[in-house]
């Protein structure tokens, strides 16, 4: 049964870790996809003996784009649900199957990390100080108020696959999924997650005046 | 009528960048006339600079060339927009055509 929950990894330039990732979900029988996002090095070398579903953008095109592409690919194969999943192992694999069964009342669940005070303590302070101003954007674009913004770490049931298609390519994909939930009146609800802040994942996350090119990109995401 | 060697200059220019348009714009109907439309506009006014002056004491601007450095901006300002609006979406197609690519050369190790 679990085959026909696809978790997707987006993922760019990350050498070892995404191996030590897929191998850690492998056990609990999910369809795992991995889409390479035009890495400089194709990592197809480094996973071809496992049990996993590939696919590789030939250029670098961002992770909004790579995350539709994993969802196409998934509703091509009949996927039941989506669980997106980050590469450096930021993630808990322990948490999917709340993902799932949340999913069971709601069309999509996002993952908190401001719901149990344990997780929040994790997030850095700065991060904590960002995310607070991106929930306020996410407000005023999307009308949803939640108590996390952009965490990668979200399920999506069969009516959330069949409406959503992000068109920002980049880190903007985070709100635009709120927006186009809102317009199809999906039913959102989140869920605590614990993110795993590792040096790697830290040098590898985004800087903070990235949210600066998140911002303009959604104003022109509005406009036009 | 004694032409100054700037009004040539600019003549020439106008009527080059006429041509150009509307060799380019094949089809384009609206572009076209925006173009001839511009072409009338600016000869006129190469070749008649005090009506530019005119027009600008009459719409409440003091000289003729601040009204054209007005303009001139407000034309910036739409041109960046409408080509901001074409890589965004020529970028939407170039998404599409690599995303098809991608599923066509996906690989399935789960059936082995």
């Amino acid at each position: 049964m679990n085959d026909r929950i696809f978790i997707v990894i987006p993922s760019y330039n990350e050498g070892e870790v995404l191996r030590q990732t897929v191998e850690n979900l492998l056990p609990f029988g999910y369809s795992i996809v991995v889409v390479d996002d035009g890495s400089r090095i194709d990592p197809w070398p480094m996973l071809r003996d496992l049990p996993i579903h590939f696919v590789r953008h030939p250029v670098n095109l961002g992770q909004g784009a790579a995350l539709q592409t994993g969802m196409d690919y998934a509703r091509l194969h009949n996927a039941e649900a989506v669980v997106h999943y980050d590469a450096d192992g930021q993630h808990d694999f322990c948490d999917i199957p709340r993902f799932l069964e949340a999913l069971k009342d709601a069309d999509m669940v996002l993952g908190s990390r401001f719901l149990r005070q344990e997780d929040a303590a994790q997030v850095p302070l700065t991060k904590r100080c960002l995310l607070q101003m991106a929930r306020f954007v996410n407000f005023i674009f999307t009308g949803c108020w939640l108590t996390d913004a952009h965490n990668g770490y979200r399920a999506l049931g069969p009516k959330a696959l069949e409406t959503i298609r992000l068109t920002e390519n980049r880190m903007a994909h985070a709100t635009e999924i709120l927006s186009r939930a809102k317009d199809a009146k999906l039913r959102l609800r989140e869920i605590p997650v614990t993110i795993h802040y590792t040096d790697y994942s830290k040098a590898k996350g985004q800087k903070w005046y990235n949210s600066l090119n998140i911002l303009i990109d959604l104003i022109l995401n509005k406009l036009m | 009528m004694h032409l100054a060697l700037i009004q040539i200059v600019l003549l020439a220019l106008l009527v080059i960048s006429l041509l150009i348009a509307v060799v380019v714009m094949r089809n384009q109907i609206a572009g076209r006339l925006f173009y001839m439309a511009q072409f009338v506009v600016g000869a006129v006014f190469v070749l008649m600079p005090d009506w530019l002056s005119r027009v600008a004491s009459w719409v409440g601007v003091g000289r003729g060339t601040d009204l054209l450095l007005y303009l001139i901006i407000m034309l910036f300002y739409i041109t960046a927009l409408c080509i901001i609006a074409k890589f965004r979406r020529i970028e939407r197609t170039q998404t599409e055509i690599i995303r098809a690519m991608a599923l066509r050369d996906a690989r399935d190790n789960t059936r082995q």
